[in-house]
């Protein structure tokens, strides 16, 4: 059985900004996900070269947050759909 | 225990597990499957940390966004699952099945870990003294250890 909703309505979207306002991903820190994996989830999803990688990785574990990418929302809801898939805990916002 | 994962022509890996760590893997990931799906499994902090908020603030935003993505990444959390339990006992991993398991390895550790209460400075040797936490701390930090090799072992280009 699936938890999905019976009734499906039209996703909520709640145009509050500019729809050219860029949006912004953040990655958060968490004590579970290895810095090994986090590094490899990046370099795999967003195409980053390894060290780029690394030091947005290192962003994340040292200072608890690191924006991973930007853009229109659109794009940004994809990016944290992805990371959750790979079970990082990402949020999107609006860049301000 | 004899553990080895090593890049494979291609983009996969070969993995030397022993068959009993096979096993369990299979069973986690069919336990990882009937959680996922429990309608009664709302509350479980597992499945919180399995499926968090989009938004750190705004409530509409989550909302909107498991309504526009929630399906989609409990069906991909699924297939994870699904790949990991059909190629559980395999030598070799072709790259899909190598990003599978570590998906659905990695989700498996959230669960564990999010109810292991696990934190940065979490002392492994105590927790394994502990009779009610011994197993599953032991399955956890083997579980580290395989998406540890695999992270090391895949190609993510």
């Amino acid at each position: 059985m699936s938890s999905a909703p019976t009734v499906v309505d039209e996703p909520i979207v709640e145009d509050r900004v500019e729809p050219d306002v860029p949006w912004i991903v953040i990655v958060w820190n968490d004590p579970i996900n290895l810095m090994s994996y986090v590094t490899w989830v990046f370099q795999k999803l967003f195409g980053y070269p390894r060290t780029k990688a690394e030091k947005l990785m290192m962003d994340v574990h040292t200072k608890g947050k690191a924006v991973v990418a930007n853009g229109p929302k659109e794009r940004c809801e994809g990016y944290v759909g992805a990371l959750h898939g790979y079970g990082l805990w990402a949020t999107l916002q609006p860049d301000r | 225990m004899m553990v080895a994962i090593e890049p494979a022509g291609g983009g996969g890996v070969t993995v030397d597990l022993p068959e009993d760590l096979r096993d369990l893997l299979e069973s986690l990931a069919k336990q990882l499957t009937e959680l996922i799906d429990d309608p009664n499994a709302a509350d479980d902090p597992g499945m919180a940390r399995l499926f968090p908020p989009a938004s750190i603030d705004d409530p509409m935003e989550t909302l909107g966004f498991e309504q526009l993505m929630g399906d989609a990444i409990r069906a991909g959390k699924r297939e994870s699952a699904s790949v990991l339990r059909a190629t559980a006992h395999h030598k070799r991993l072709n790259p899909d099945e190598t990003l599978a398991w570590m998906r659905c390895l990695n989700d498996i550790r959230l669960v564990i870990g999010t109810r292991l209460d696990i934190e940065e400075d979490t002392d492994f040797e105590a927790m394994v003294d502990d009779p009610l936490l011994e197993q599953a701390a032991i399955v956890y930090v083997s579980l580290s250890e395989l998406v540890g090799m695999l992270s090391l072992a895949a190609d993510p280009t």
